[in-house]
């Protein structure tokens, strides 16, 4: 038994002979949270959809809590929360009835409606029709939607993505319960930041191919500048000095830019998560 | 997998429940269908009214008093006659002259007027008129040019002079098929909805399958749409001898409709589409409905629609109470036609769902 | 200027719609519908199937007949299966030699078959009308002479008494649907927002599609019109009209529109105002129900000056009446119109 609970190896899917996914590889371990990150049309989607079953790798292999998917997709569903991109819930039906509904579809018969509510922030909210929300608490629904079955395996696609800041914070705790919990998390986004506080390693993906997957520190470290931006005052002027790390005698020029005048602030600065992928891609997220 | 196929009909139900005016306009159908059954007569007329007055009116009352399809009335006066034609009473009043049979008995002729509503059509104008000249041949002696063919060699098949099925009888079907097209479109009106907020997507990623999805949509659009139906015909009385006969046509017709509101469902993208998806369908379901009210057979063309098997079944197990041995070809026709509307809409709305 | 740039949307836009398709087709459809079937079954024809096997001139005389629907068949086989199968009431075969044998008074027997399922009063009507041409062949002078007098009012035939039935699919389909669909469906797209988030007011937002389905339904009730012979003699009457019909259809379809949230709301909606809407057509085609209750219906003063224009050649004098009710109702419906936009404004703001 393998201890990752998904392992992806060399799948690809061409759309009219367009490569969406080419020869895509990685391993998401239990209790582990990975990043998938990429642009818009990176292909991010379309290795959702065969990780859910709903398209057959063209070559590769998924294997998903030790089955293999698709061919036993049914008992890999039964394990498996999938939030989309798309709020697709019954809009006419109140939270409370959208889960219960996807309980009975679980088979899940004691299921605590109050309960899941309450995590997501949407307690008091139960009986309301779902047309009445707003984008965030749809998305908050979503979420509890996929806890349902408690879970092995968690994908989802974009949680956080045009949400206020309180039900983002709201979303990630639960992600984080739930890494915590031990489910296996893929996580796609196009949020650097959201990506680099939720995972434990990141995988970027561009034209269909995984760039490199690594954990953010490691990629900062390896393949970020750091620097060190001090701000102090000289003659009554403030002046600013951005020291890079990585060149020789930065301890030195450190330590005479401490001495040399009154000290204001001292920061350091290291490589964002977006900068690396610019390195690794030849261009932002939002190109 | 009953399981599944019970979650999801019973969301669909909810769903379906909370669409308050599809509901409200169902049920607004069903009471104006039954009120307007019930408010057309119940018989049909199919009598000449005819009005006489003078001197040949008790000979024509007495030559033709009891005849089949034509009732008279003799008037005192001329007036009275006209009164009662330009009433709308008459079809048409005949008033012979005082001096009406010697004039015939000399064999001079005769003038007798005729008084028709200015809205007769020519042949009944015709008829009477030849009526009359009858009559006069008649006073006279005149015998008749041909000789009449026995009574027994003159009418084909059975004799409904005096026992016609009304209209409202042949109704029906076209009642049926009417409430099963809106049936047929709230369910393609569900599906299409489901498909455009990817709700579909979410039950497919559970243990739900695209099976299971297509199994609850049919099993639920074809039990409302038979409980519907088969409600609406007894309410106007259609379950006469051939009870069986007529429930089997209605299940048949509400699964052709399911096919084909799964073919609607699937390929209609908006409300707009699915409206004009099923008018296109609603005209070739009436065309047999509606042919069934006119009398005689069927063009070759109406034959080979759709609903013409299941209408037929309809008309003749509720209007003439015809058996299995009459109905069952009617019904093997609906069943062919179930069978491949069924499976093309499964095929296109599978289609449509796992594409998604 | 805000109001023509959104109208010249709604032009731009509005072709791409199938339901404009729908709203051309409909009346085309319904007039072929009511011409060639309604007549039939609600005023029939006697039904007579001829076999003439001797080139006998009944038959010539027969198939001038009016009002009886005659058709010479190939076979007496033929004949007798189709008027067992009710296709024809009656059917007569006219053997070999039978115009001579009747005026040599040799009496031949008279093949006449009758469907049992044709009504009494038609068996009569072709036996008589049978035997009386038969009698014309051997005698010239007949006894009597019949004077036919005709009685009352000619009244319309049925074809005539559908035109407001088919007037009010015209105009409810053009002028008030059409643009009841186009608020509906901006508001599911919310391309409304967009716009409310211009310059532009719901005022002018309902008055541009209010001005499109105007246009439409005059469109199509001239279209109608011509399509069944039935623009009159007086232009600026029938215009006059088809202006009232089209500024309350107009005026329904952004009632409807406003207060429809989704395009099946307003589906149903449609079916249940229709009944107020349409209700009018009915009196002219029972010409016994009390007239009075077709002025309830607001369309009703429209449709009975549409069709005093069209049918009885009435002018302006004559239809100014129910013409100015039916505009003064057009008044009353504005601030209806713009207090149920205003409403729609509101919610969209809460609730996007």
């Amino acid at each position: 038994m393998s201890s990752a609970a998904i392992v992806v190896d060399g799948i690809s899917y061409a759309y009219d002979g367009r490569r969406a996914v080419d020869e895509v590889g990685f391993t998401v371990e239990r209790g582990e949270t990975l990043g998938f990150l990429g642009p818009n049309g990176a292909g991010k989607s379309t290795t959702i959809k065969m990780l859910t079953g709903r398209l057959r790798p063209q070559t590769g292999t998924i294997t998903i809590l030790d089955m293999p998917m698709p061919s036993q997709a049914s008992k890999i569903q039964a394990r498996m929360g999938v939030a989309f991109e798309e709020k697709n819930l019954y809009t006419n039906m109140t939270a409370n009835e959208n889960l219960v509904f996807f309980a009975r579809l679980f088979g899940v018969s004691d299921l605590d409606t109050g309960g899941l509510l309450d995590r997501v922030d949407l307690a008091d909210r139960g009986n309301d029709r779902v047309a009445e929300f707003s984008k965030g608490m749809k998305q908050r629904l979503m979420i509890a939607r996929v806890l349902i079955n408690m879970p092995d395996v968690l994908l989802l696609d974009e949680p956080t993505d045009g949400l206020d800041p309180v039900s983002s914070q709201s979303i990630r705790q639960v992600i984080q319960e739930e890494a915590e919990r031990g489910a296996a998390i893929l996580l796609t986004t196009h949020d650097m930041a959201e990506a680099d506080k939720l995972s434990n390693r990141v995988a970027f993906i561009n034209e269909g191919r995984v760039l490199v997957t690594d954990t953010p520190e490691n990629l900062k470290l390896t393949y970020g500048n750091r620097s060190v931006r001090i701000r102090a005052r000289s003659d009554g002027q403030i002046v600013e000095t951005v020291i890079p790390l990585d060149e020789p005698g930065a301890d030195e020029r450190i330590r005479q830019a401490v001495a040399a005048h009154e000290l204001l602030t001292i920061h350091t600065q290291e490589a964002t998560l977006e900068d690396i992928f610019i390195h690794f891609a030849g261009r932002g997220l939002d190109a | 997998m009953i399981r599944i196929v019970w979650a999801i009909i019973r969301k669909d139900i909810a769903q379906m429940s909370r669409d308050r005016f599809f509901a409200y306009i169902t049920i607004l159908g069903l009471v104006v269908y039954v009120v307007l059954f019930w408010a057309l007569p119940s018989t049909v007329d199919e009598t000449l009214d005819l009005g006489v007055h003078g001197v040949g009116a008790n000979l024509l009352a007495e030559q033709l008093g009891g005849e089949e399809g034509l009732d008279l009335a003799v008037f005192d006066t001329s007036d009275a006659l006209e009164r009662a034609v330009t009433d709308g009473e008459l079809v048409a009043g005949v008033d012979f002259p005082d001096d009406f049979l010697p004039t015939i008995a000399t064999g001079a002729q005769a003038t007798v007027t005729v008084y028709v509503p200015a809205d007769t059509t020519d042949d009944i104008r015709t008829a009477i008129s030849g009526l009359v000249r009858e009559l006069a041949y008649l006073v006279a002696g005149t015998t008749l040019p041909i000789t009449a063919p026995a009574e027994d060699e003159v009418v084909l098949g059975p004799d409904r002079a005096g026992d016609q099925v009304p209209l409202k009888d042949k109704l029906r079907p076209l009642l049926a098929i009417f409430l099963l097209m809106m049936e047929m479109m709230s369910l393609a009106s569900l599906i299409a909805q489901e498909i455009r907020s990817k709700t579909v997507t979410a039950v497919l990623v559970t243990p739900a399958r695209t099976t299971d999805f297509l199994a609850a949509k049919t099993i639920l659009g074809t039990a409302l749409a038979f409980v519907e139906v088969a409600v609406l015909m007894a309410a106007i009385r259609a379950f006469g001898s051939s009870p069986t006969v007529l429930l089997t046509a209605l299940l048949l017709g509400s699964f052709l409709v399911t096919g084909m509101a799964l073919l609607a469902g699937s390929t209609g993208r908006d409300f707009i589409e699915i409206l004009l998806l099923s008018v296109a369908l609603i005209v070739p379901m009436m065309i047999p409905a509606g042919a069934a009210m006119f009398p005689g057979s069927a063009a070759p063309w109406i034959k080979v629609l759709p609903a013409y098997g299941m209408t037929q079944a309809i008309v003749r197990a509720s209007a003439y109470g015809a058996g299995w041995a009459e109905a069952a070809p009617y019904l093997l026709t609906t069943l062919a036609w179930c069978v491949g509307v069924f499976a093309l809409g499964v095929f296109m709305l599978k289609r449509k769902v796992e594409t998604l | 200027m805000r109001i023509l740039a959104l109208f010249r949307r709604e032009i731009q836009v509005g072709p791409r719609s199938p339901m404009l398709l729908w709203a051309v087709l409909v009346p085309v459809l319904l007039t072929v519908l009511v011409r060639s079937v309604f007549g039939s079954l609600f005023q029939p024809q006697p039904r007579l199937a001829v076999v003439d096997e001797g080139s006998s001139v009944l038959t010539e005389q027969l198939l001038q007949l009016d009002d009886i629907e005659v058709t010479v068949l190939a076979s007496a086989d033929e004949l007798r299966e189709k008027v067992e199968a009710n296709d024809f009431d009656a059917g007569l075969v006219l053997q070999s030699g039978f115009d001579a044998a009747v005026e040599s008074g040799d009496q031949p027997e008279l093949h006449l078959y009758i469907s049992g399922e044709s009504l009494a009063s038609n068996r009569i009507i072709l036996e008589i009308t049978a035997l009386d041409l038969i009698r014309g062949l051997t005698d010239d002078n007949p006894l009597v002479n019949v004077k036919v007098v005709s009685l009352g009012d000619e009244g319309y035939d049925l074809v005539t008494r559908l035109l407001p039935m088919l007037m009010i699919y015209a105009v409810v389909i053009g002028g008030a649907f059409i643009p009841a669909m186009s608020l509906v469906q901006e508001r599911e797209a919310q391309t409304i927002d967009a716009v409310l988030a211009t310059p532009a007011t719901m005022d002018e937002v309902l008055m541009a599609k209010g001005l499109f389905g105007f246009v439409l339904a005059i469109l199509t009730g001239v279209f109608t019109l011509f399509l069944n012979s039935a623009w009159g003699v007086h232009p600026w009457a029938m215009l006059a009209a088809l202006a009232v019909a089209g500024v309350m259809m107009a005026e329904f379809g952004l009632i409807l529109g406003s207060v429809a949230s989704d395009s099946t709301m307003l589906f149903t909606l449609l079916k249940s105002a229709g009944l107020l809407i349409v209700f009018p057509v009915i009196f002219p085609l029972f010409p016994s129900l009390p007239q009075w209750i077709a002025w309830l219906g607001p369309t009703y003063y429209f449709l009975d000056p549409v069709f005093k224009i069209a049918i009885e050649g009435a002018g302006l004098a004559d239809v100014w009446l129910p013409l100015s009710a039916g505009a003064l109702i057009c008044v009353a419906l504005v601030p209806i119109v713009r207090i149920l936009g205003r409403r729609l404004a509101a919610r969209l703001a809460v609730t996007t």
